[in-house]
């Protein structure tokens, strides 16, 4: 097949230019260069001349110089999102854990008086509001740690949605757009869970972007249908990648594979609820009760960096049941506060149908932080 | 030798070196990039110290020291063409016929552009065939003006999909009649190259839409095969099929190892769909790991293998 060199003269290739490829002289391994420098020289017989058409072309090249850059008129690569890459260091996340252990049961007892004091509560009514709290604490003096945290982070789930953040609460509008994209994922991903044939298996699942991808086992070719026609007709549907169903004959009692990817909208106009900060002890506790309310097994939130004025990455672990696993995604979209939904993977290692097995679980989640930083 | 092939935010590279008669791949890696390789590298005033400091980075971490530096880049910042003449033309006219097909083609910005013509093999009896490629030059002073304060000259500049048909070529050695493809798989555009009897027969670019739709962004030249082709991809996503009919065999691979569609791909059962482990004939010694260790990760260095290939066949480099 043909062999291109642009980095030689343009034009006319009539010519094949033979380069011969330069022998390493007695190399050895003290030889590694540390970096660049101008003592580092390269230990290979070099035939300058062999390289002369490319130096040519490099005086051509640079003639262009003060020539303006003019976008070419074929299409271009798509863009893709800025990746915000997770900080895995085990340092940093034994540091965090330790730390949010030691303040848990100040910050516990400091969460509501904090959110007494910092007007939480002016917008609901106050009376109600504090004989929530004394009936939370009054019970959390009786109960061991988690109970308190877990009542704490309830107080959260229910009162946030009504509130009226002060500045130092507040989120800039783009991380909101952001958490607002994390919501569509979660409910669109719900939305797919929800509809699985009940007797399907689920070899994956993964929401990430605008996407949601898997691979299921089923029964009959009708039941994709069923899938398909119902994931069309909700709102956020967007379009079909792939939707391929066909014969696998590795699952006796499951011999249809399907695998897909769906394109929903990633629209960000949604209700105007106020979205608040709140540090990271809490939001642990959010997930904790929001897992606990939908009886899914959660492993302890991940936070991969300590709070800092950037987009922080953490993780969820855990594991359910089809159903669980959906009433805790209802349970995490339901929450106005400074976490986003960045990916989700599920995936079945029995092989046994969705109803009966459990499925582990991982949901990656940005944590944002205050517009005042 | 090193050879290094960019994609939009990571560059692959290896260093082949030659003892003797006997080549070795030395080291096989990955770095990412801190300024996206794409359509807005011309713009962004820090392309050159991102690429000098990434070849400085890569250069220190090299078991050999070396010089010399063999590039490819995405075919996005490509145009290609392929032109049929007159098989009675001399060089000279041939020279002027493709120079104008050229202008024609790119119109205003063809001063802007640095254009080479090839021949082509062809079949056809009345005819001559050239592949015709032209690129901005502002790239290409980017990428001389970052790789010389890093210490190396560039010596040879390719296209990734061309280099990765040149790996496939070498690996697989299709049979000499047969028509294959080697198919770029990104997750929102689509590059594939198709090669006829040992020649380059064509290249499109294109895009799936929604159930079993596509689109066709560019193409090297209009051929109603291509479309069978694109057609019969795009219908994978919906049907199973036992095997492509529009060509003999097709060869896939991704920059992009988390890409879903990639990584869908590689579980359908299709007689000639397949991944090609560029190192199948070839160990590197040192050898990059941290996206898996499977034929799906290792299939990202195919066009970094293509420019090791040629680079040990010593052909038109």
């Amino acid at each position: 097949m043909i062999r291109l060199n642009l980095a030689t003269s343009p034009g006319y290739q009539k010519n094949e230019i033979l380069l011969q490829m330069p022998e390493v002289e007695e190399f050895s391994p003290q030889d590694k260069p540390v970096g660049l420098s101008a003592n580092v020289q390269p230990s290979v017989k070099l035939d300058e001349g062999v390289f002369a058409k490319a130096e040519k072309n490099l005086d051509l090249i640079e003639q262009a110089e003060k020539e303006e850059f003019v976008p070419r008129h074929t299409s271009v690569p798509p863009k893709k999102k800025p990746e915000i890459k997770p900080m895995k260091s085990h340092r940093i996340r034994r540091t965090v854990f330790r730390y949010i252990g030691y303040l848990v049961l100040v910050g516990i007892i400091a969460a509501g008086f904090w959110g007494y004091r910092s007007g939480y509560y002016k917008q609901v009514d106050f009376g109600k509001i504090t004989s929530f709290f004394k009936e939370k604490f009054g019970r959390a003096e009786k109960t061991e740690l988690a109970g308190k945290a877990q009542e704490v982070a309830e107080s959260i789930l229910t009162v946030l949605p009504f509130a009226q953040p002060s500045e130092k609460d507040e989120i800039a509008p783009e991380h909101i757009q952001m958490i607002i994209a994390g919501k569509n994922r979660l409910e669109f991903t719900q939305k797919v869970l929800e509809n699985m044939p009940q007797n399907s298996i689920l070899q994956y699942l993964r929401a990430k972007e605008n996407s949601v991808t898997f691979i299921i086992n089923i029964r009959t070719q009708q039941e994709c249908d069923v899938l398909k026609s119902a994931l069309e007709g909700d709102s956020r549907y967007a379009s079909t990648e792939v939707f391929r169903a066909e014969p696998d004959p590795s699952t006796g009692t499951h011999p249809v594979r399907l695998t897909a990817i769906l394109k929903f909208r990633e629209e960000t106009a949604r209700d105007g609820k106020c979205y608040r900060f709140i540090d990271d002890m809490k939001i642990s506790q959010v997930v904790f009760v929001a897992g606990k309310r939908s009886m899914v097994n959660l492993l302890p939130m991940k936070i991969f960096s300590a709070p800092s004025p950037d987009v922080r990455m953490a993780q969820i672990n855990g594991g359910g049941t089809y159903a669980t696993i959906v009433t805790f995604f209802d349970e995490l979209s339901k929450v106005y506060v400074n976490y986003g939904i960045e990916d989700i993977s599920i995936h079945q290692s029995a092989s046994d149908s969705l109803q009966s097995n459990s499925l582990n679980m991982i949901v990656g989640v940005q944590i944002f932080p205050p517009q005042a930083l | 030798m090193l050879c290094v092939s960019f994609s939009e935010n990571s560059v692959r590279y290896g260093q082949l070196i030659k003892q003797g008669n006997a080549f070795t791949v030395e080291v096989i890696g990955k770095r990412p990039l801190s300024v996206p390789f794409n359509e807005t590298l011309i713009d962004n005033p820090n392309a050159v110290q991102s690429i000098e400091s990434v070849l400085t980075q890569i250069r220190a971490d090299l078991p050999v020291p070396e010089k010399h530096l063999s590039v490819s880049i995405p075919s996005a910042f490509f145009d290609i063409s392929v032109n049929d003449l007159d098989a009675n033309l001399n060089d000279d006219d041939i020279e002027n016929a493709l120079n104008w097909a050229s202008r024609t083609r790119l119109g205003s910005i063809a001063d802007k552009k640095f254009t080479q013509h090839y021949p082509l093999a062809t079949t056809e009896q009345n005819l001559k065939r050239y592949l015709s490629v032209s690129y901005f030059k502002e790239v290409g002073k980017i990428l001389f003006s970052a790789a010389q304060p890093a210490g190396f000259n560039i010596d040879l500049l390719d296209i990734n999909i061309f280099s990765a048909a040149n790996a496939i070529e070498q690996i697989v050695q299709p049979k000499a009649k047969d028509k294959w493809g080697i198919w770029l798989v990104n997750e929102d555009r689509h590059s594939l190259l198709i090669v006829d009897s040992g020649e380059f027969r064509n290249y499109v670019e294109f895009q799936f839409l929604g159930d079993s739709e596509y689109t066709i962004l560019s193409t090297a030249k209009a051929d109603a095969h291509l479309e069978t082709v694109i057609s019969e991809l795009s219908s994978l996503r919906s049907y199973a099929i036992e095997s492509l009919s529009s060509l003999n065999q097709l060869y896939f691979y991704s920059n992009d190892v988390d890409s879903d569609f990639f990584n869908m791909l590689e579980t359908y059962e299709v007689a000639n769909l397949s991944v090609v482990d560029p190192f199948k004939n070839m160990k590197p010694v040192e050898q990059y790991k941290n996206d898996g260790e499977g034929v799906g990760a290792m299939c990202q260095f195919s066009d970094v293998m293509g420019l090791i290939q040629r680079r040990m066949s010593g052909r038109r480099s």
